[in-house]
């Protein structure tokens, strides 16, 4: 049987090492994702859209019997987008937590508000104030998940 | 190898901060907003708290985001490295090996 000495075995490794290491190239997190960009995009101008009209109306068109269509819209269409970025796989996960907060965590508290203004006697609109803050904050967060979707691509 | 990684990480780091540091001063600005809608009477504390957490909301979104750009950057510092070893690997061959 053949053997080699300690010392060219090490180097031996060493390069393989090297070898390997020159080869790889690392993936930290997933690709960039057109649909994802397009749909979250997309839901934004919806979302701006409704907010806009709804900070210009006045009771009952404000009050959110007449808005229970969009908080659907929104909650199936954040759902659409989970569901997609899972699929998508661990490098992922950012992303999907992001939509998974925006949809839980702002959107449920929005509707919880519109709810409550409405559920005032007499009912009345969203403060106007704090439906800027609002719509502020979720603008934020979409800009959050485009920036870091966008990032993806890696300078491509 | 390591200069390689580094140079990747200190051109891009203090956009990830100046990205947050934007953010988070929206943010700020906004619950102190709030707290003056819920002082003012305008607001009721449990509408307030509902704001708030709309206003949390964000936060988690944008630190989200930077932790990603990191995540980011540490890859791109991490092939940098590795783009470095291959061409060390290359250079001490008489050959191309990779």
């Amino acid at each position: 049987m053949v053997t080699f000495p300690h010392a060219a075995r090490r180097h031996a490794l060493a390069w393989a090492w090297l070898i390997a290491a020159g080869c790889t190239t690392v993936r930290l997190v997933s690709d960039y994702d057109e649909t994802t960009d397009r749909d979250v995009s997309a839901l934004q101008k919806l979302v701006d859209d409704s907010l806009t009209a709804l900070a210009r109306q006045s009771a009952p068109a404000c009050l959110f019997a007449a808005h229970r269509q969009f908080y659907t819209a929104v909650h199936s269409a954040l759902n659409a987008l989970a569901m997609r970025n899972r699929a998508r796989g661990a490098g992922n996960a950012a992303t999907t937590d992001q939509i998974a907060v925006l949809d839980t965590v702002e959107f449920a508290a929005l509707e919880h508000l519109h709810r409550l203004a409405g559920a005032r006697t007499p009912a009345v609109c969203m403060d106007s104030v704090g439906l800027a803050l609002d719509r502020q904050a979720i603008d934020q967060s979409f800009e959050a998940i485009l920036r870091l979707e966008l990032a993806k691509k890696r300078g491509g | 190898m390591l200069s390689a990684a580094l140079a990747v990480l200190e051109k891009k780091t203090p956009v990830i901060r100046a990205y947050a540091e934007g953010e988070f001063k929206k943010i700020a600005q906004a619950i102190v907003t709030i707290e003056a809608l819920a002082a003012a009477g305008r607001i009721t504390p449990e509408e307030a708290a509902l704001h708030m957490q709309i206003q949390r909301g964000a936060s988690r979104t944008v630190l989200m985001t930077a932790k990603g750009l990191g995540v980011l950057d540490a890859e791109a510092a991490i092939n940098a490295a590795l783009d470095a070893v291959r061409t060390a690997v290359n250079a001490a061959l008489p050959f191309k090996l990779v």
